[in-house]
């Protein structure tokens, strides 16, 4: 017992702010828990990946092994994960009846930096990252390649845009302003769109397979149609004419540019039609009619192009820093976030048109934070 | 099929590798954008038994914008109306291209286990589905009987 409470007062003494420690009533002690960062000299915006390491002391420690769990982790796929939780087996293993806590942060934190690359795949692409590659970590420590954010930052103006100017004017004036949002978890996040255009779309995206039709897949095609046709004879189709409208629907190409051009004449004509139906005119329409095509590309204005990583110096992911007052900045990037859970969470919604339905706006903490940019390996951190 | 994005080649293969139980989306053979859909109705649930067809459309920006979903089964639902649109959050303001189309069919699929007659599309499905839920769920299994399930 004695073991365990100078073990967890040295700790504490260390990494101060950085270690959280449970105590029962009795003052015994439950759990102990701390990111772990890799090493990157003082480059703090350079840490590219995380995991929170909890140990759980068990009566009779350090005599009987400690269980421990890898928590929130961030740029590590399952391979890397079961890689660090066998090495951290290993030695507690080996260090049976002496404190270990200390040793489990080493080898975790050795893993860290031996590769501080995330491994596992940009959600926007569903490539991985490779050398070179120039990816973007968010205040929430997901990844994502630069190219592929600045589109999806694109694409949450736009669509922010859209819905403020459908407000009437005197909405307009309150409408909470743009915020931009991980498309992973829906923290905010900065918006550096105009330093993110520049970049280049990533090399394993350039290099993909082209999809092929295979036997299997018409064979299950035809299984399709049959389905279809046996409800269509029993009448469980719905008749979208029967109920007065139009949605989308299987188009030959011919179909398709015919309907397109007729449609691009449609809008000049009435250039306010609005969507009568979700998927009628953005949908199918857009891929031939070329007018709507080139807004709907991602054309990046040629404006305010600079480079600079201006505010870096802000960047608040680093937690091993020597000033113990940055609390906030704990709660932010540990524990929070984690809590939210790492996937997009759904549920039945209304149709509403508010204008920032994520009700952004938050004035708290997000003017600090800056997304660290990197030049995946070589040349990105191994100066 | 000209120039498909690399994401719908690679989802595409990976739902043909790796489907999701109930859950069958092909693409069609003139269109790789166009999906044929099929979701089985949820166990413990109305529509247990029943197999529903969907199309889904990727427009022009996928995964910038969401992918365009519908019933073409009939189906008695409080959030799915008669054209067999979807009131779905993550169709509209709560899509992100971290969804992907396996994702919004298991939205879709557990939907079909939680209507929300609060939030309507079908006025009248989800009046009576809050007035009388016993006699709602019994069309609901009508409908599936006769529209949805295999002879």
């Amino acid at each position: 017992m004695d073991a365990l409470q100078d073990e967890v007062e040295s700790l504490e003494a260390i990494l101060m702010d950085d270690v959280s420690v449970k105590r029962s009533a009795s003052g015994s002690v439950d759990m102990i828990e701390t990111t772990v960062l890799p090493l990157t000299g003082e480059e703090e915006d350079q840490q590219y990946i995380c995991v929170t390491l909890q140990v759980l002391p068990p009566t009779g420690y350090p005599d009987v092994s400690p269980a421990f769990k890898l928590l929130r982790p961030r740029g590590l796929d399952d391979a890397r994960l079961e890689a660090i939780r066998s090495a951290c087996n290993a030695k507690i293993k080996e260090s049976l009846g002496f404190p270990v806590v200390f040793d489990l942060i080493e080898v975790v934190r050795e893993h860290l930096t031996g590769s501080n690359l995330p491994s596992g795949q940009c959600v926007i692409c569903l490539y991985g990252f490779s050398d070179g590659d120039e990816f973007t970590r968010t205040e929430c420590f997901h990844y994502l390649h630069s190219y592929c954010l600045a589109r999806h930052l694109h694409a949450l103006r736009r669509n922010y845009q859209e819905e403020f100017d459908k407000l009437p004017a005197w909405l307009q004036k309150t409408a909470d302003p743009f915020q931009a949002l991980c498309p992973v978890c829906r923290e905010l996040i900065s918006d550096e769109s105009d330093s993110l255009k520049c970049a280049m779309p990533p090399s394993e995206l350039e290099n993909a397979p082209d999809f092929r039709v295979t036997r299997e897949l018409r064979e299950m095609q035809q299984r399709m149609s049959q389905l279809y046709l046996q409800q269509k004879s029993r009448g469980a189709i719905i008749d979208v004419e029967a109920e007065g409208a139009a949605v989308i629907s299987i188009e030959t190409e011919e179909d398709i540019r015919r309907r397109g051009e007729a449609e691009a004449a449609k809008k000049l004509a009435v250039p306010a039609v609005k969507e009568e139906l979700a998927s009628k005119p953005t949908g199918s329409s857009s891929c031939f009619a070329p007018i709507v095509q080139e807004t709907q590309r991602i054309t990046p204005e040629p404006t305010n192009n600079n480079y600079q990583h201006h505010n870096r110096r802000h960047y608040r992911g680093g937690r091993r820093h020597h000033n113990h007052h940055h609390h906030h900045g704990h709660g932010h990037h540990g524990g929070n976030r984690g809590e939210r859970g790492d996937t997009a969470q759904s549920s039945t919604s209304g149709t509403g048109g508010g204008a920032n339905p994520s009700g952004g706006g938050n004035p708290t903490g997000t003017g600090t934070g800056k997304q660290a940019k990197a030049q995946a390996a070589g040349s990105g951190h191994a100066r | 099929m000209s120039s498909l994005p690399r994401r719908i080649i690679k989802e595409t293969q990976r739902l043909m590798q790796e489907p999701v139980p109930g859950i069958n989306a092909i693409p069609d053979e003139n269109n790789a954008r166009y999906f044929h859909v099929i979701v089985t109705g949820p166990n413990d649930s109305p529509f247990e038994g029943g197999v529903f067809k969907l199309e889904l459309f990727l427009p022009e920006d996928y995964p910038m914008s969401a992918p365009k979903v519908r019933f073409i089964t009939k189906i008695y639902h409080p959030n799915i109306d008669r054209l067999g649109r979807i009131c779905l959050d993550v169709l509209k303001d709560k899509w992100s291209p971290a969804l992907q189309i396996r994702t919004i069919l298991l939205s879709i699929q557990a939907l079909l286990s939680a209507p929300n007659p609060d939030d309507p599309l079908a006025n009248d499905v989800a009046e009576l589905w809050k007035v009388n839920e016993a006699e709602a769920i019994r069309n609901a299994r009508e409908w599936t009987q006769k529209y949805a399930v295999e002879d």
